[in-house]
């Protein structure tokens, strides 16, 4: 037998063979897919707290950073403020305010900032009148307000500043 | 019955609330018993001399106890710190107003000055509280009085007369100690009244009379006064 034949032979018997199974081919596919079983669709689902965990945390991070950011741009402590006294001291380990404005009693100030700035703010509610005051630098150091509008001269032979409240308009505090 | 529960709850809060506020109040008795822990040598004397101060209205008891907690603090010996005390107790003896005197003791305390200037200090500014309130008595300017000045009427209260003699005396004090001329009568006076001027405890119209009736050389004489007790 000729190799033409043969291979006429196997195409004959295959197409014999396909033509007596046709009903069970068709639609195979979709059979098959009928056959399977019921199940609810499952979708890979991405965990939420981690996300809005992250944002949360980036957002605060953002917050705390412009605090920093604005602190480190902005021009130091808002000396310019009548509410706020000022001492530039670079020097100093402590500065306080002592004065009839704390019974003198010594509240410490704030600072220094990258200039040896120290601040404190005064009370929203303070009275007219007139307050003497200065400043303790570490501990002993009576040192008076350079800003002061008035300085008075102490039985210690020492400055002490004189706060007049309300400042008049142009007056540093 | 529910609402009745709440009204007693709420009864409850509020007498609670009250009783805490009156226990934290400084009574006299706390700042006698402050003297007492300093073992002062004439506790009576101060115990009349503090009373008169708390019936008058011119030191509170919690200023009182502020001071002598302050001076418990101090490591001078006892005599020099019932001084300051007595010094105080004598000016409210004589109806003489005390803010300044308390204020340069605590003033003093806060910066380590010895016990003995803080005493000299208080004696002088004491004097000085006399004169300006002979002057002011010898002028009419008294509690009670009742001052028709212009169109305004002013009757005078005890706050408003202590007041101005504590300004008055702030001022020459400072001014002389300033070292500005004792000469410059109408500097002197223009001091006081700006002094006066700048506490809203003294009247407008308190002013206006005592700028009105203390010529400058009244003011010039007492502030003379005052250099002569520094110079001793």
């Amino acid at each position: 037998m000729h190799e033409h034949e043969l291979e006429q032979l196997i195409k004959e018997t295959v197409a014999q063979h396909a033509a007596a199974y046709q009903d069970r081919i068709t639609d195979l596919e979709y059979r098959v897919v009928d056959a399977l079983p019921d199940r609810p669709m499952v979708v890979e689902q991405q965990p939420v707290w981690p996300m809005r965990l992250a944002l949360a945390t980036a957002a605060i991070l953002l917050f705390l950073g412009g605090f920093w950011l604005g602190g480190t741009l902005s021009d130091g402590p808002p000396c310019a403020d009548p509410y706020v006294l000022c001492l530039v001291y670079p020097n100093a380990k402590s500065v306080s305010l002592v004065g009839q404005l704390t019974q003198w009693e010594r509240h410490p100030m704030n600072g220094p900032d990258r200039n040896g700035i120290w601040w404190i703010r005064l009370p929203r509610d303070l009275e007219p009148g007139r307050y003497e005051y200065g400043f303790m630098v570490d501990e002993y150091h009576w040192v008076h307000d350079p800003r002061a509008r008035e300085f008075v001269h102490t039985f210690d032979n020492k400055i002490n500043s004189v706060l007049i409240w309300p400042p008049s308009q142009g007056d540093a505090p | 019955m529910r609402y009745l529960l709440m009204s007693v709850l709420i009864v409850w809060f509020l007498s609670a609330s009250a009783l805490a506020l009156r226990t934290e109040q400084v009574t006299p008795q706390d700042v006698y018993t402050c003297f007492r822990t300093l073992n002062v040598s004439d506790l009576q004397f101060l115990i009349n001399a503090y009373d008169k101060g708390f019936k008058d209205r011119r030191i509170t008891p919690q200023t009182a106890l502020t001071l002598c907690q302050r001076l418990a603090q101090s490591a001078a010996p006892i005599p020099l710190r019932e001084g300051v005390l007595r010094v105080i107790g004598l000016a409210l003896l004589e109806e003489l107003p005390v803010t300044m005197l308390v204020d340069k003791a605590l003033e003093g305390l806060a910066k380590g000055v010895a016990l003995e200037a803080i005493n000299d200090e208080l004696v002088q500014r004491k004097a000085t509280l006399g004169e300006v309130k002979a002057l002011f008595a010898s002028k009419g300017i008294r509690i009670s009085l009742t001052i028709r000045f212009g169109t305004a009427t002013l009757e005078l209260t005890l706050e408003a007369v202590d007041t101005a003699i504590t300004e008055a005396a702030r001022a020459l004090e400072d001014y002389v100690r300033g070292g500005q001329k004792l000469e410059d009568a109408a500097a002197i006076k223009a001091t006081v009244q700006r002094y006066l001027s700048s506490n809203r405890l003294i009247p407008a119209t308190l002013v206006s009379f005592i700028d009105q009736v203390v010529s400058a050389a009244e003011w010039a004489q007492l502030a003379q006064n005052v250099a002569n007790r520094l110079k001793k």
